[in-house]
C-alpha cells in the first residue's frame, strides 16, 4: 500500500502560559531558527507498499462497498467510500429502496464507532472493582484472551441451574434467526430493549387490523396529515424515508398539509404546517373528539355498525368543551382540524414520538388506528403489507430486572443496548445486575453497562461485520465488512457461535457462513435463475435484494372490544396548577442524541439542535412566563427534582414549549462510554423516570412530574444561534400555499410574513432576489466552462443537520470540544440556521443551510492582504491554506459568517486519524478555512471527465452535503450549463439569494423559498 | 499570555520571507545579477513579468502566484527542511539499484510503478511484484531464510551485496512486512498532485524525476517547489489556477 504515512505533528488545543519575559527570551534565541522551523515538518516519511496486491486496491483511488446503516431500525442503504483499506465516508445508497441516497447524521457518524478512541479493543475482564476512601469508584480492566472470554461465557451457559438472558437492541435477519437459535439451544431467554421504538404502535395495529406491526405510510398520496408527536424527521421509525416521501410533493408546490400535535416545538413540529401546543398528555382527549366528529360526520361508512356504536358510546366523554379545557388550544383551531379531516380527499393520521409514550400510549395509539380506519385511510395511505415488527418491550425487561435482582439470573450477555442508561434508573438495573452471576457486554464501547459487566467481548461495530437487515418485507439489506477489523474483536454472530459450540443449523463454521446460508432461503424464494453465488456476489454489490413491492393489501378489519374499552382512559397529569412549581417531564429525542446510543461520537456532540440549536450538553426547556414565575432566568442550573432522582440542568428559554412541560433532551450525562459522551455534561434525564410500566409493551418517556426550582450555579447552554428573527432581511423566504379549498398550485404567491417588495434596486417580475440584476460597477467575471452554483430548495428542508455532519467527515473539520464551543469556536463549514416567525399560533418556523456562498462580488476576497482567497474562473471562492497568514479580515468582512479560523491545533487522538479523508488537506492552526463546494469531488470528477474526452456531466459532481441529503433539497451543478439541474431551478420563480438584494455580493448559492401550507 | 509555538515560528517565517523578497526585489531593480545557483536548470525569466494587480479584486488578474511563492528562494538559499531540497538521496532499506533494473534489464518504469497512468499515485510495487522475479518459490524462499550461504550460492553471478539486499526482499515477503522505502520526493501535504494527469498528457517520467535510469540510488532532481511547477505550467499553457493543484 503505498499511502503516505502521514507525520504532521498531533497538536493540542492547549494555550501555554508564557511570561512576557520569557516570550522575548525565545523571541530573541529563536528568530534565526524560525525562518527554517516556519516551513519545515521534520520526520522523514516513508512509502509503505502492499505486501501483496489486491485486485480492486489501487493506490490513490477510492473502493466503494455497499452495507446497510445499522444505527437504529430503519435499515437505510449505505456505500462506504474506502481508500487503502480504510473507511472514510459513509453515503446512502441510491439504489435503496428505503432511503434512496441521503443518510441521517447519525449514520454518517457510524464512522466513529468504528474510529472511536475509547473503543474496547480486546477482550477484558474485571480486574478490581470497589470504592476507594475517598469515595471515587475504582474499575480496572485487564486483557484476557478471547478463548479464556469465550470459555468462561461457554461454561456459564452449560450451568442450566439459573436463568440465562439475553438482552439486544433490534435485530432482524440472519442476525435475529441466529439469536433465536441461540436462545433455544442455551435455554436463554431473548430481550429487546429499544426505547424508541414505536412498539404501541404496533401493538394498537394488532388490536384495531389484526396484524401487528406498524403500518407503512404513503406521506406522498396523503393530503392532510394529522402527527400526534410522532417525531417523523428525527427518530421515528424511518426518519429518512419519511422525510424524502414528504419533500417529493412539496417541492413541486402540492404538498400535504402536517398538522403536528405536541407539547414542544421539535424538528418534526417546525416543519409542520399547523403545530397545535396542547397540554402534555392530553392528546388522546383530541383523538376521541375526532373519532366521534368523523363518525357524527358520516365517514367510516363502511365500517359494521358494532365499531361504530362503539366509538360513539366510548368517545361521547370527548365533548368539545371538554377538548378545548383538557387540550388547551382554541376551538376554531380544532373545528378547522375536523373539517379538514371530513374534506380531505386523502388523510393520514399518525401518533408515536415522546410525548405519546406516556402509561395511555396504546389507547392514543388505538384512536389514532380507528381514525385511520374511520377515515378510509387503511389500504390508501396506511398499508399493512409491509409492516415493521418492533421486538422491544420494557415489560419483559422490567420483569428480568426483577428477576436479577431476586437472584434468579446467572448469567446476562448484553449487544447492541445499553440498559444501564437508557432504562428508568428507578428501575434499579445498576443494583439487580450486581446478584448476576456473569455479566457479558459485547458492546463495543466501554459504555454504562459494560462498566457493570464482569467480562467484555467487544464485538465489531456494523462497518466491520457481515450481516443483514430486513426492516420490512421485501427489503433484504446486506451488511458486508468494509474494512477489516480496526482491534482485535470479532462479530457478534462468531461470538455467539462460538459460545454455541458450533452446533446451528446448516453446519456453519462462522457467521459469514451462517448469513450465506439463511440467504440461501431467500435465493430459493426469489426464484432467481442464477446459481446461489451469482445472486449473492449480485446482492452483494447492489447491497441487497429488493423484489418489487406489491400493494395488495385490503383493509382487514378485526377491531377488538378491548381496543374500544381503551379510549376510556385518559392520562391526567395533576400538575400543579395552583402551587406552580411542579412540571411535567417531557425527555425526548433528536437527530444528534437519539436516546444516547451515539453519544461518544464528537460530529453529533459537536452538531447543533436544530431547534435549540445548542452543542455539547443538555438543558431544561421551559416556558418563559413559567420561568419568570418560579424566579428563573436565563443563566440559571435549573434543579428539577421528584421521588427518583435529581437533575440539575441549565436552563433554555422557549415560548415554544407548553407553560405545564419542562423538556429535556435524552442521550446526555453518561458517567461512562467514552471521552466525548462524559464530556457533554448535563445529566441523564432517565434518573427521573417513574419504573411504571404503561399499557403497552413500549418504553414509558412521558409518565412523571418534576418539581422544577433554581439550582445552585449559572450555567447557559452552548446556543450556536440565539437569535430567531430575521430582523426583516428575508433571510430565509416562504411562499404560501393557500389554504385547501382555495386555488391549488397556480395560487402559489410570496410570503407577506415579513414585508414583502424590501427587494433593494432592481427587483425582477415578483419582486423575487432571483431575478435581481441591478446594475454593476465593475466589470462581470467571465466563466468559460463552468460556473459552480448551488441551489437549495427549502421546500425540502427538514434542518435534520445530515448534511452537517456529511460536510465533518468529507472535509476533516475539527471538533472544537466543550471549552472551545463555548467560545463559538465551532469549526463547521455549515450550519443550519433556524429563525420563527409569526404569532405563537400560527408560528413559522425556517431551517436553512448556510454554507459559503461562493460570491461573484465576494467581501472577502479584497480585503485579504496575501490573496489567499480570490474567485476562480469556474466560479469558486477559493481559498488557499497555506498562503494564508490569518489576518480574519476575510471572516469580519463575510456577510454570511461562513469562515471558520483555527484558533489551535486540535486534537486528534488514535485512530481518529485514520477517517481523514486523504484528498483533503488537515488546515493547520492560523489558517481560514471554509466550504469549498467539496473542491476534490469537483477535481476528481473533472479529471474523470477528461479521461473520457468530455466536460463534466450533470449531476456527475456531488459535494457530500448535497448526497447526504435525505430529500435532495440540495442540487449542486453547472450555472453555465442551461439545462443543468441548478441552473432550472435558479430560474424557478421561488429562486432568490440570500442578502444579494441589500448589500449585491451575488452568491452561487441559490435559495428557494420554503413552501407553506396556509391551514 | 497566549503564545504558540506554531503561530510564533509561522510568524518569524513569514518576517524573513518579507524581508528577503524586498531585498531580493531591490536587488532586481538595480540590475544586478542574482549568483547562479548550478542545480537550477531554468535561469531565464526569474521573475516573469506579471500583469498589473486587478483593482476589483486584489488578485493578480490571471491567477498568477504571488511574489513569495516563487523560486526566488531557491535562487539564493534553500531554507526547508532537508527532505524536500534537491540532492536529497535518503539511504533506502535496500540498495535498490535503478541502473540494474531500468538500464540494463531494459524494464519499463510502469512494470513497478504501475498505477502512475491510473491514479494520482505512482504506486511503489507491491513485495509481491519484487519476489515474482526474485525467487516465489517457497523452496528459495525458505532457502533464504534458513541457509543464507547455500541462497547465496544459488545465485551466482552477483555481487555479494547483491545476493545479500535479494535475500533481504526474500526475508520481508516471507515475514509478510512492507519494505519500508523512505520517500524522495516529500510533497507537502497541502499539495494536490495528480501523476495520471501528468502521464496522460505526454510529460516523461525524467522530466521531474531526472535520469531515475542512471542512478544507483535515487535522488531528487529538482526542487519540486511551486515556482518550478509553476514554470512548466506556464510554459505548456496549461492552467495555473491555484485550486488546480492545492487542496
Amino acid at each position: 500500500m503505498s499511502n503516505e504515512v502521514s507525520t504532521e505533528k498531533k497538536g493540542i488545543a492547549a494555550e501555554t502560559h508564557i511570561s512576557r519575559r520569557k516570550f522575548l527570551q525565545i523571541l530573541g534565541q529563536t528568530t534565526v531558527v524560525g525562518a527554517a522551523a516556519g516551513c519545515a515538518d521534520g520526520a522523514k516519511e516513508h512509502l509503505i507498499p502492499f505486501v501483496k496486491g489486491e485486485v480492486d486496491q489501487v493506490p490513490g483511488v477510492a473502493v466503494w462497498y455497499r452495507s446497510t446503516c445499522q444505527e437504529c431500525s430503519a435499515g437505510c442503504g449505505i456505500q462506504v467510500r474506502t481508500r487503502e483499506g480504510r473507511a472514510v465516508k459513509v453515503e446512502g445508497n441510491r439504489d435503496h429502496p428505503i432511503n434512496g441516497g441521503g443518510v441521517c447524521a447519525l449514520g454518517q457518524a457510524s464512522l466513529q464507532a468504528l474510529y472511536d478512541p475509547d473503543r474496547v479493543r480486546q477482550p477484558l475482564k474485571v480486574a478490581e472493582r470497589g470504592t476507594s476512601t475517598t469515595g471515587e469508584s475504582i474499575l480496572r480492566h485487564e486483557t484476557m484472551s478471547w478463548s479464556e472470554g469465550l470459555q468462561k461465557l461457554a461454561e456459564r451457559l452449560k450451568d442450566n441451574g439459573k436463568k440465562k438472558i439475553l438482552i439486544t437492541g433490534e435485530v432482524s435477519g440472519a442476525t435475529a434467526e441466529l439469536i433465536a437459535e441461540f436462545a433455544k439451544s442455551q435455554s436463554v431467554e431473548h430481550i429487546v430493549w429499544d426505547p424508541l421504538q414505536p412498539v404501541a404502535t404496533a401493538q394498537a395495529s394488532e388490536l384495531v387490523y389484526g396484524v401487528y406491526g406498524v403500518p407503512r405510510y404513503d406521506f406522498g398520496k396523503a393530503e392532510v396529515v394529522l402527527n400526534f408527536g410522532a417525531d417523523i424527521f428525527e427518530t421515528y421509525v424511518s426518519p429518512v424515508e419519511y422525510a424524502r416521501a414528504w419533500a417529493k410533493n412539496r417541492k413541486l408546490g402540492t404538498p400535504s398539509r402536517i398538522i403536528h400535535v405536541e407539547p414542544r416545538l421539535s424538528l418534526t413540529a417546525g416543519n409542520a404546517d399547523s403545530w397545535l401546543n396542547v397540554s402534555p398528555g392530553s392528546e388522546l382527549w383530541l383523538a376521541k373528539y375526532l373519532l366521534a366528529e368523523m363518525v357524527r360526520r358520516g365517514k367510516g361508512h363502511g365500517l359494521r355498525e358494532s365499531i361504530l356504536d362503539g366509538i360513539r358510546s366510548h368517545c361521547a366523554s370527548a365533548t368539545m368543551d371538554r377538548v378545548v379545557q383538557e387540550c388547551g388550544i382554541a376551538k376554531e383551531r380544532i373545528t378547522l382540524l375536523a373539517q379538514y379531516l371530513v374534506e380531505a380527499k386523502s388523510s393520514l393520521v399518525l401518533s408515536g414520538g415522546a410525548s405519546s409514550a406516556s402509561t395511555e400510549s396504546l389507547a392514543l395509539a388505538v384512536a389514532t388506528a380507528l381514525l385511520n380506519l374511520v377515515l378510509g385511510n387503511v389500504g390508501d395511505t396506511v398499508h399493512l403489507d409491509a409492516m415493521r415488527k418492533p421486538q422491544s418491550s420494557l415489560a419483559k425487561i422490567r420483569k428480568a430486572v426483577e428477576e436479577m435482582d431476586a437472584g434468579k439470573v446467572g448469567t446476562v450477555i448484553v449487544w447492541g443496548t445499553n440498559p444501564a442508561y437508557s432504562l428508568p434508573a428507578a428501575l434499579k438495573f445498576h443494583y439487580a445486575v450486581k446478584k448476576v452471576g456473569l455479566v457479558v457486554s459485547c458492546n463495543s464501547a466501554l459504555d454504562e453497562t459494560a462498566a457493570l459487566a464482569d467480562i467484555i467481548l467487544p464485538a465489531n461495530v456494523a462497518l466491520e461485520s457481515w450481516g443483514d437487515s430486513r426492516p420490512v418485507a421485501g427489503v433484504y439489506s446486506l451488511v458486508q465488512p468494509v474494512m477489516q477489523p480496526l482491534y482485535d474483536t470479532r462479530s457478534f454472530g462468531d461470538i455467539l457461535l462460538e459460545a454455541m459450540g458450533g452446533a446451528v443449523s446448516g453446519g456453519a463454521k462462522d457467521f459469514q457462513g451462517y448469513l450465506q446460508e439463511s440467504w440461501k432461503k431467500i435465493h430459493q424464494a426469489s426464484g432467481s435463475a442464477d446459481s446461489f453465488e451469482r445472486f449473492w456476489s449480485a446482492c452483494v454489490e447492489h447491497g441487497g435484494y429488493f423484489p418489487q413491492l406489491g400493494t395488495t393489501d385490503r383493509a382487514r378489519v378485526n377491531v377488538s372490544d378491548s381496543a374500544l374499552g381503551l379510549l376510556d382512559r385518559g392520562v391526567h397529569f395533576t400538575v400543579g396548577k395552583e402551587s406552580g412549581t411542579e412540571l411535567v417531564l417531557l425527555p425526548f429525542p433528536s437527530v444528534k442524541s437519539f436516546d444516547g446510543r451515539a453519544a461518544n461520537r464528537p460530529w453529533l456532540q459537536e452538531l447543533p439542535d436544530p431547534i435549540v440549536q445548542s452543542v455539547w450538553g443538555g438543558w431544561a426547556e421551559m416556558h418563559p412566563d413559567k420561568a419568570a414565575k418560579l424566579g428563573i432566568a436565563y443563566g440559571d442550573v435549573v434543579q428539577l427534582r421528584n421521588d427518583y432522582g435529581e437533575l440539575n440542568l441549565p436552563v433554555y428559554l422557549s415560548a415554544q414549549v407548553h407553560p405545564d412541560v419542562v423538556a429535556v433532551p435524552m442521550g446526555y450525562g453518561h458517567t461512562a462510554m467514552g471521552r466525548y459522551a462524559k464530556e457533554a455534561q448535563a445529566g441523564n434525564v432517565m434518573a427521573l423516570l417513574s419504573p411504571e410500566l404503561g399499557n403497552s409493551d413500549a418504553a414509558v418517556l412521558l409518565n412523571s412530574t418534576v418539581l422544577v426550582q433554581r439550582g445552585r450555579g449559572r450555567e447557559t447552554p452552548i446556543v450556536q444561534q440565539e437569535m430567531h428573527d430575521q430582523h426583516d432581511r428575508e433571510i430565509a423566504r416562504s411562499v404560501r400555499v393557500p389554504a385547501l379549498g382555495a386555488a391549488a398550485l397556480g395560487g402559489l404567491h410570496s410570503n407577506g410574513g415579513h414585508g414583502h417588495g424590501a427587494h433593494g434596486g432592481g427587483g425582477g417580475e415578483g419582486g423575487h432576489g432571483g431575478h435581481h440584476e441591478p446594475k454593476q460597477m465593475y466589470e462581470q467575471r467571465e466563466h468559460p466552462v463552468y460556473k459552480w452554483g448551488m441551489a437549495v430548495d427549502l421546500a425540502a428542508c427538514t434542518g435534520c443537520s445530515a448534511c452537517v455532519v456529511a460536510c465533518y467527515a468529507e472535509n476533516n473539520i475539527p471538533v472544537v470540544g466543550v471549552a472551545q464551543a463555548k467560545r463559538r469556536r465551532v469549526m463547521s463549514w455549515l450550519r443550519i440556521e433556524r429563525y420563527t416567525d409569526g404569532s405563537a399560533e400560527e408560528l413559522e418556523v425556517s431551517f436553512l443551510p448556510m454554507m459559503c456562498q461562493h460570491c461573484n462580488n465576494a467581501p472577502c476576497e479584497p480585503v485579504c492582504p496575501v490573496y489567499a482567497t480570490y474567485h476562480n474562473e469556474e466560479g469558486l471562492n477559493a481559498m488557499v491554506y497555506n498562503r494564508c497568514v490569518g489576518t480574519r479580515y476575510c471572516l469580519n468582512n463575510c456577510s454570511y459568517k461562513v469562515r471558520r479560523f483555527n484558533w489551535f491545533e486540535y486534537d486528534v487522538p488514535e485512530p481518529v486519524q485514520w477517517q481523514f479523508n486523504p484528498d483533503v488537506v488537515k488546515r493547520g492552526v492560523g489558517v481560514m478555512e471554509k466550504c469549498t463546494f467539496c473542491l476534490q469531488r469537483i477535481n476528481e470528477a473533472k479529471d474523470h471527465a477528461k479521461d473520457e474526452g468530455r466536460l463534466v456531466a450533470d449531476g456527475e459532481v456531488q459535494p457530500a452535503c448535497v448526497q447526504s441529503c435525505p430529500t435532495e433539497a440540495l442540487v449542486f451543478g453547472n450555472l453555465n450549463d442551461p439545462h443543468s439541474r441548478v441552473s432550472e431551478l435558479s430560474h424557478s420563480p421561488r429562486a432568490y439569494k440570500v442578502l444579494d438584494h441589500h448589500i449585491n455580493t451575488q452568491p452561487s448559492v441559490i435559495y428557494l423559498e420554503r413552501v407553506r401550507c396556509e391551514v | 499570555m497566549i503564545f504558540s509555538w506554531h503561530l510564533f515560528s509561522r510568524c518569524v517565517a513569514i518576517a524573513v520571507s518579507l524581508l528577503s523578497c524586498c531585498i531580493a526585489t531591490t536587488a532586481m531593480a538595480q540590475g544586478s545579477q542574482a549568483p547562479a545557483a548550478a542545480e537550477v536548470p531554468q535561469q531565464e525569466p526569474i521573475l516573469p513579468a506579471y500583469k498589473e494587480l486587478d483593482a476589483t479584486t486584489g488578485v493578480w488578474n490571471d491567477g498568477q502566484a504571488a511574489l513569495w511563492d516563487l523560486n526566488i528562494f531557491d535562487y539564493f538559499h534553500y531554507f526547508g527542511p532537508p527532505e524536500r531540497a534537491k540532492g536529497h538521496q535518503p539511504e533506502q532499506p535496500i540498495k535498490f539499484s535503478h541502473i540494474t533494473h531500468v538500464q540494463k534489464n531494459k524494464m519499463d518504469c510502469q512494470y513497478c510503478h504501475w498505477s502512475v497512468g491510473k491514479s494520482s499515485y505512482a504506486a511503489i510495487p507491491e513485495v509481491e511484484t519484487c519476489v515474482g522475479c526474485h525467487f516465489a518459490s517457497y523452496e528459495a524462499q525458505s532457502m533464504a531464510i534458513n541457509d543464507p550461504a547455500q541462497f547465496s550460492a544459488s545465485i551466482p553471478g552477483k555481487e555479494p551485496w547483491q545476493q545479500a539486499e535479494i535475500r533481504k526482499i526474500v526475508e520481508y515477503f516471507h515475514k509478510g512486512e512492507p519494505i519500508p522505502w523512505v520517500k524522495v520526493h516529500v510533497m507537502p501535504a497541502h499539495v494536490n498532485f495528480n501523476h495520471k494527469r501528468h502521464v496522460k498528457a505526454g510529460i516523461n517520467c525524467q522530466e521531474c524525476h531526472g535520469q531515475v535510469p542512471n542512478m544507483q540510488v535515487v535522488e531528487r532532481v529538482s526542487s519540486m517547489k511551486m515556482g518550478w511547477c509553476v514554470d512548466c505550467h506556464r510554459q505548456q499553457g496549461t492552467s495555473i489556477d491555484c485550486l488546480t493543484c492545492h487542496k
